[in-house]
Order: C-alpha cells, then sequence, then structure tokens
C-alpha cells in the first residue's frame, strides 16, 4: 500500500516561517500593488529582504587585513587534516615531515627578502615580532650603558606601545617627527643619535597613508654610527622589493596575514652576520635559537612560507596590477570633485595605500553613506575612538581634513569594475554631503573660513 | 620533437580559465583567470624545452590546485558581493 503523501517535515517549517514573517511592506493601502494577496506580497519582501542582507560591501581594506589566497589554503590544508604532528618531535615521521614543511616555509621566507632561513624566527605576528625586536634589544644592550631608542611618530601602535613600556623602565625615547610628506628627516635622525642609542626602529611602508621611508639610507647611517635599524616591514614585504644582502637592516618584522597569508602568524628576520643578540620575550623549551620558545604551527608557518613565495614570483605582476587600479581611482575622484588631497608623498609611496582627504565633508558621515564598500578612516587598531588618527596629525594636517581622511586599500584581488563602482560612489556621496554642508557653501561664496570667529554657546 | 604541443597548451590554458569560473567567491574567481593570463603573458617568448616542461608541470598542478579550491569553497557558505557578475558556470 502506498502511504499518503504528505509535506514534509522541512517544507512544512519553510511554510509557517513565511506565513510568520511580518512587515508592513507598504505605509498606506493607496501603495499597495493591486491583484497580489498578502501571501504573495510577503513572499516578495521576504525575497527582497533576504537579497540586501545578503550581499556583502565590496573589500577596499587591505592594509588592514588581506583575504588569503586560495593556494595558501591549499598548502595549509594538509597540516590540519593529516599530517598534525609537532614539528619539535624527534623521534617519529609526524614530527619529521612537519619538521621538513616548516623548514621548506622559512626556505620560502628567506628566499623573498633575500636572508639566510637561519635568520628567520617565527612569531604570532608582527606586533610579536616587534615587541621581541624593540623590548628584546633594548633590554640586551642596557648592560653596556645603551638605554637610548629612537623611533618616529607614526609608527605602528604597538611599535610606540612598546616604547613607552620602555619609558617606564627608565629607557629614554626619541620620537621623531615626519615632514609633511610623511618622511622622516635623515639630518634629524642622525641629529638625535648619541652614544647611547642602542636601536632606531622605523617602519618600511606606513599603514595608514603608505608613504615608504628611505631604509636604504636609514640603515647606511645606523650601521655607521653602529647603532642597530630595526623595520616594521609588515605592509612592505611581499609588495616592494626587498633584498636584505643590500639593506643594512638588523630587524625586520613580517606579518602574515598582510602578504594574503593567514592571521595569526609573522616572522622576525634577526641577522647574523654582523650578529645582533636578543634578550627572548617568551621563556620555554629553547625553539627557535632561544629567541621564542613555543610550538610552531605547521599550518600557519606553511601557510606563511607559501604566501612568501607567490609573492616572490608575483610581485610585478601584483605591482602593475595596483599601481593601474590605484592611478583610476585617484585620478577618477580627483578629476570629477575639487579639493580631494591625498595623504603622503606622492611618489615615494606605495600604490596599494591611498589616503584621500575630502575636504568640507565629515568622515565618518561619507563611510556611513558609502556603506557598499569595506573602508577605513584611520588604521583598525585606533577606530575605534573618534579622534582623528595620530599619523595624520603627525604629518601636519589640518583638524577637519584629518577628521575627513578615507584610507582605501588596493590588493592583488581588487577587480577594475569596483575601483570604479567606489569612484562613482564617493564622487556622488561626496558631493551630495557638500551640498548639504554650510561650510561648502560658505567656501563656495569665498569666505575662508580661516578668518570666521566661531562663537561659543 | 619531443616536448608539449600547442594543442596541449591550449588546452591546459582552457582548463585552467574554465577550472577558474568554478569559483563562488567574485574576487578569487578574477584574480584566477587574471594570473592564468598574466602567467601566460610573461612566459609567452619562453622557447627553451625543459622550461616548457617545467611550466606544464607547474600548469597541471595549478589545475588540480583550482579545483580542490573551487570545490572547498563550494562546501562552504558564500555571501555575494554587491557588484558581482554571475559567474558563467551559474547562469
Amino acid at each position: 500500500m502506498w502511504r499518503v503523501a504528505s509535506t514534509s517535515n522541512g517544507i512544512r517549517r519553510l511554510i509557517i516561517s513565511r506565513r510568520n514573517i511580518q512587515c508592513q511592506p507598504y505605509s498606506s493601502a493607496a501603495a499597495r500593488p493591486v491583484g497580489l494577496s498578502q501571501t504573495e506580497i510577503e513572499d516578495k519582501v521576504a525575497e527582497r529582504v533576504k537579497d540586501v542582507t545578503a550581499f556583502r560591501p565590496i573589500y577596499l581594506d587591505v592594509q588592514a587585513t588581506s583575504p588569503t589566497d586560495p593556494r595558501v589554503l591549499d598548502a595549509m590544508l594538509p597540516f590540519m587534516i593529516s599530517d598534525f604532528g609537532n614539528p619539535h618531535s624527534r623521534t617519529h615521521v609526524y614530527g619529521w615531515d612537519t619538521e621538513k614543511a616548516v623548514e621548506k616555509a622559512r626556505a620560502q621566507i628567506a628566499s623573498l627578502i633575500g636572508a639566510n632561513p637561519k635568520e628567520i624566527i617565527f612569531t604570532s605576528g608582527a606586533t610579536e615580532s616587534n615587541n621581541i625586536a624593540i623590548k628584546g634589544v633594548a633590554h640586551f644592550y642596557k648592560v653596556s650603558g645603551k638605554n637610548h631608542i629612537i623611533t618616529t611618530q607614526t609608527e605602528h601602535k604597538c611599535v610606540l606601545d612598546s616604547c613607552r613600556y620602555l619609558e617606564n623602565e627608565g629607557f629614554k625615547v626619541t620620537y621623531l617627527p615626519v615632514q609633511k610628506n610623511g618622511l622622516i628627516d635623515l639630518q634629524e635622525l642622525e641629529a638625535a643619535i648619541t652614544a647611547e642609542t642602542s636601536l632606531v626602529s622605523v617602519m618600511t611602508v606606513n599603514n595608514e597613508i603608505g608613504v615608504i621611508q628611505p631604509i636604504k639610507e636609514i640603515g647606511e647611517l645606523c650601521r655607521s654610527k653602529k647603532v642597530y635599524f630595526h623595520t616594521d616591514a609588515a605592509q612592505a614585504v611581499g609588495k616592494i622589493p626587498l633584498n636584505l644582502a643590500e639593506l643594512k637592516v638588523d630587524l625586520m618584522s613580517i606579518s602574515g596575514h598582510k602578504l594574503y597569508g593567514p592571521k595569526g602568524v609573522g616572522a622576525l628576520y634577526v641577522r647574523r652576520r654582523p650578529r645582533i643578540r636578543l634578550e627572548a620575550q617568551m621563556s620555554g623549551g629553547g625553539q627557535e635559537r632561544g629567541l621564542r620558545s613555543g610550538t610552531l604551527a605547521p599550518p600557519l608557518c606553511v601557510g606563511l612560507g607559501a604566501a612568501c613565495s607567490i609573492a616572490e614570483k608575483e610581485i610585478e605582476m601584483d605591482h602593475k596590477h595596483i599601481k593601474a587600479l590605484s592611478d583610476r581611482l585617484i585620478n577618477g575622484i580627483q578629476s570629477q570633485m575639487e579639493q580631494v588631497i591625498r595623504n603622503g608623498d606622492p611618489e615615494r609611496t606605495y600604490p596599494g595605500c591611498v589616503n584621500l582627504s575630502f575636504a568640507y565633508v565629515e568622515g565618518e558621515s561619507m563611510l556611513m553613506a558609502l556603506k557598499d564598500i569595506a573602508l577605513s578612516s584611520g588604521s583598525a587598531c585606533t577606530s575605534a575612538s573618534l579622534e582623528p588618527s595620530y599619523v595624520l596629525r603627525a604629518i601636519g594636517a589640518d583638524e577637519d581634513l584629518a577628521h575627513s581622511s578615507i584610507r582605501f586599500g588596493i590588493g592583488r584581488f581588487t577587480t577594475v569594475q569596483e575601483v570604479d563602482y567606489t569612484v562613482k560612489k564617493c564622487v556622488k556621496e561626496a558631493k551630495r554631503l557638500r551640498d548639504m554642508s554650510p561650510l561648502w557653501e560658505m567656501v563656495q561664496e569665498g569666505i575662508d573660513l580661516k578668518t570666521i570667529k566661531w562663537s561659543q554657546h | 620533437m619531443s616536448g608539449v604541443s600547442r594543442a596541449a597548451w591550449v588546452k591546459i590554458y582552457k582548463d585552467l580559465l574554465r577550472a577558474s569560473n568554478e569559483f563562488p567567491q567574485y574576487n578569487f574567481r578574477l584574480f584566477a583567470r587574471r594570473r592564468v593570463r598574466d602567467y601566460f603573458e610573461l612566459n609567452r617568448s619562453v622557447t627553451d624545452q625543459g622550461q616548457l616542461a617545467k611550466f606544464f608541470e607547474e600548469a597541471k598542478s595549478n589545475l588540480k590546485n583550482i579545483q580542490r579550491q573551487t570545490a572547498i569553497s563550494k562546501s562552504y557558505p558564500h555571501n555575494k558581493i554587491i557588484i558581482e557578475e554571475p559567474s558563467p558556470a551559474q547562469i
């Protein structure tokens, strides 16, 4: 006997959930389309609601983090499935296989930056690498009387915070100012170096305005004065050519997730010739030459290695693509709108980091208007507060321009259509916001805003 | 002469592009297509047979790679991006 057909449980639940959608799609009976029953209207609305919430914005925030390249994921997965051994186990094949893979990853990282594999130690990210570099060097050389550190005002928060921690311990720290274009002045750096300086820390590519500091010249200067040089190259590795055989850099921090690799891994380059000594910040079994104890994570290390080897092969192709998109974005916006200022030096910047200030437009309202595009104003670590970013303040941007700055991050996966959409949206929204702004009206009439005495109430 | 025939190169190129179209993610799909084209453009004038054979092996392993990754990407939930063009494989 055949069973009588009945609605299955799943379909019954779907019908009930559709019927239960509480929606008032039309405010008045007059606006309701004729000829459609209530359930049909609810179905249409449900479909549209589902579609709108299902669409994700365009990702233009590559400086915050980058999507993991599928090729990197492919290299990582075997180590999360069946090759699960501890790379420090010396007695069985699980350990030997993972150790071989980790050493291969180390060689891939070293080959990208022109170093020796023995000079690379894996860490949990560029923040940890910066901490080890700065605190490790400072503590090690304090014994010999060197207690002065030099850094810049535009460094990443982890570097500035490490320096503040050292200041609390009694070290002297000089925070060098930067010029209007974001680059440091080499004369000022030379004047700041004393006989007690142990470390100079200057980041290679700034994460907010994208300027490339003169690392080669700073390295020469530091080597001539016998001062160690650390650079935070998290945003630079794999994007601009770096060859540590030529650059006189003693310590370099690398971040995995800025390089289309996994999050949670980074590396620190520690030069062996001439040798630099560090005090380890993580105590334990003495892994990683005693500088960073702890079990290495084979999936993450292999992912970082794969990302570096891909970057080494494709650095030129990426650069060509990103430069073309960056020029398209900047020219597109600046040709259709006036008073859009690019923060940072126009030549010595990495093209993938475009920081534009839209004058007379408030930054947060611009970001909210551009809700189909994932952007940021200021770096991810400082965007929780409403203060304008300290980097823009350090380059001397006006308060109102600093508040209205937006950072566009263009990466390997960004497409031409995304950039064109961004240009169109930005121009439209900025024009709309400017039309609403009384300051813009006053500027159009020719009033100089700096001469106005605003009254307080 | 030994070496990879032109027909084999054309086939692997088309296979790579067809496999790239299977990515549900808009960015990965377009990137894979662009990168395949970039690599073929870059090595357009290479004539050394040994190097060509190596490139062919790389192309084959990349094809397997793309097929694995598209299968994985399709197994997990995915949201479209706001300006997505429909993928030819999904029409």
